[in-house]
């Protein structure tokens, strides 16, 4: 498996759109730099990567791995004594390495502005680095579905258009449950305070929440939306650029305190749930490619 | 050149790809309306509907990237292209005639998309602010956006000639163009309720009934947005079809400067058939 690894990995580097991947990466963190307001800092950089990793990532990793199949080289790495799901899973930790080299492209982009503009992340270095844990296991899951899906396709133009269309349902599947889940959690606020009857009936059944709520922290683009959502609000509650009146200071204070506590929470949740979507994505991939025939 | 367009007509039309993006466009378009539905029922909010009749309008490039790079990639990966050449059809012909097919394919897909929400409209909630000769315009302003977009993306395909490429290349840039469109459109609606609370001192009294007039005026800067970077938004902001279209969404009339939008596009056109042609002609087929 090693020497699969390698090869892939040299292969990866011969793969011309590898390195137009890695100028799109820091023209990306230049613009997310340039479009940068006062309530962005600098951990909301780390989670717009993943917010269009997906959309980048999908024709990247389907032309580099149905190249394989294109080629014929997927039949000769079987007569050479590779079982499939060591092909499989080669194919995935290269196609994710390239995606760390990506990350660390765009990254250092932001990093080198932050430290030329005197800029400083406003939560704790372990935050940080739980941050770009949970953003490393959501490129992940990303990558986790697009080989998979690569690899069971077969073709490179379906395998690209089959992989953008599910990530643009997928994207605005998650935008509506998310919507759905925010509203619902409103209307919930504003009955216990009383704005609404008691007996009036909520948008969503408590069984519905519960299985919107779920899908809400399962899917890898709502999870960087919950991210970053959580961070935008607790800089917005406690900026100093800001300058809010003196009797709702104290109640700001506090909400950005219960945003971070929240921010922590759901960064701990969403790596538990990332590496059990990765393992179940693996396994699945790995049972259908085993059954699929190679022409 | 009218019997190459004739063959390349009755092609395009007998084929799967364009029947399968038929079908996906008339469900998508139910989709939405059941969606709408089921929101607004459980909302209890007033019907408002008319928006989702120019949805079709932002993710068209989408759609468009799809068909244009699958038809022409296909034409390359068969060797449809080096036949017509054999055949005696000058580059220059077979260039603008597979321009006019895909334009052709996505105008009607574009008001299949309209037709089928109107009526899916009708079915679930029976009425529309918009009159139907206020859509009419609108649509045939999109129809603009909609001919520059396949320009620019046939012309990417005619070039790169590799099916998976151009499929990859078109759709990159159809979603980096919607990305970029919902951020230059959020960052105009953050500068227009930094201008609606403007004093009199900053704005003047043709300004501000210009602003309340048409939900926007031209050229007035803020402390958020100014300047060059304000001019490069505004341009943006009448140029991408995506910004264009979403502001069909919100216009109870024919959106202000929508001159510009018909003179950008127009020109856009023309300028990438141009480059394309020119290209193509120089190009060497494999």
């Amino acid at each position: 498996m090693f020497n699969l690894i390698r090869a892939e990995f040299r292969r990866m580097l011969n793969f011309k759109g590898f390195y137009i991947y890695l100028i799109l990466s820091f023209l990306l963190g230049s613009f997310f730099l340039n479009e940068r307001d006062t309530f962005s800092s600098y951990e909301v950089m780390i989670v717009y990567f993943t917010m269009l990793y997906g959309f980048l990532a999908s024709p990247f990793i389907s032309l580099f791995v149905c190249r394989d199949h294109h080629d014929g080289t997927i039949r000769n790495k079987i007569i050479a004594g590779h079982s499939r799901s060591s092909i499989l899973i080669a194919e995935y930790i290269v196609c994710f390495a390239a995606a760390m080299i990506m990350f660390g492209v765009y990254w250092t982009n932001v990093f080198i502005n932050m430290k030329s503009d005197n800029g400083r992340f406003s939560y704790s270095s372990l935050m940080i680095i739980k941050f770009m844990l949970c953003c490393v296991l959501i490129t992940a899951v990303y990558t986790a579905l697009i080989v998979t899906a690569a690899m069971l396709i077969g073709s490179r133009a379906s395998a690209v258009v089959w992989t953008l269309i599910s990530l643009i349902l997928l994207i605005m599947g998650g935008s509506l449950i998310s919507g759905m889940v925010e509203t619902d959690t409103m209307e919930r606020i504003k009955k216990d305070i009383g704005f609404y009857d008691a007996d009036e009936e909520e948008l969503l059944s408590d069984t519905e929440r519960e299985i919107c709520v779920f899908f809400d922290d399962l899917l890898p683009f709502n999870q960087s939306m919950q991210l970053e959502h959580y961070i935008l609000l607790a800089n917005l509650y406690n900026n100093d650029k800001i300058n809010y009146a003196s009797e709702y200071k104290k109640l700001y204070e506090e909400e950005a305190k219960v945003c971070r506590k929240e921010l922590i929470n759901k960064s701990t949740k969403f790596l538990f749930v990332d590496a059990a979507f990765i393992a179940v994505i693996t396994a699945f991939g790995v049972f259908f490619f085993r059954r699929k025939s190679l022409k | 050149m009218t019997d190459l367009l004739s063959a390349e007509m009755r092609k395009c039309f007998t084929g799967l790809l364009f029947w399968l993006i038929s079908i996906f466009v008339v469900v998508m378009s139910f989709s939405f309306n059941a969606i709408c539905f089921i929101s607004t029922k459980k909302d209890k909010k007033e019907v408002y509907n008319d928006s989702i009749l120019y949805v079709g309008l932002i993710i068209l490039p989408i759609i468009a990237a799809i068909f244009v790079a699958i038809f022409i990639g296909t034409e390359f990966s068969e060797g449809t292209i080096r036949s017509k050449i054999v055949a005696g059809h000058t580059k220059y012909e077979i260039y603008i005639c597979e321009l006019i097919v895909c334009e052709a394919v996505m105008i009607l897909i574009q008001y299949v998309f309209f037709f089928c929400i109107y009526a899916f409209s009708f079915l679930f909630f029976g009425a529309f602010h918009h009159s139907f000769s206020l859509m009419m315009k609108l649509q045939l302003l999109g129809l603009l956006g909609t001919v520059e977009m396949t320009a620019v993306i046939f012309m990417i395909s005619m070039l790169v000639m590799n099916k998976a490429v151009s499929i990859s290349s078109c759709m990159i840039l159809a979603v980096c163009l919607f990305v970029v469109g919902v951020i230059i459109y959020n960052k105009i609606e953050e500068h227009y309720s930094e201008l609606i609370v403007l004093d009199d001192g900053f704005i003047t009294e043709t300004q501000r009934s210009t602003l309340i007039a048409h939900s926007y005026v031209y050229g007035v800067d803020t402390e958020g947005l100014n300047g060059g970077k304000l001019l490069r938004y505004e341009f943006f902001y009448d140029y991408l079809p995506q910004c264009q279209a979403s502001r069909y969404i919100y216009e109870r009339s024919v959106p202000y400067h929508w001159q510009s939008f018909a003179v950008y596009d127009v020109l856009t056109t023309i300028v990438s058939t141009f480059i394309g042609a020119f290209c193509f002609r120089r190009s060497k087929l494999k």
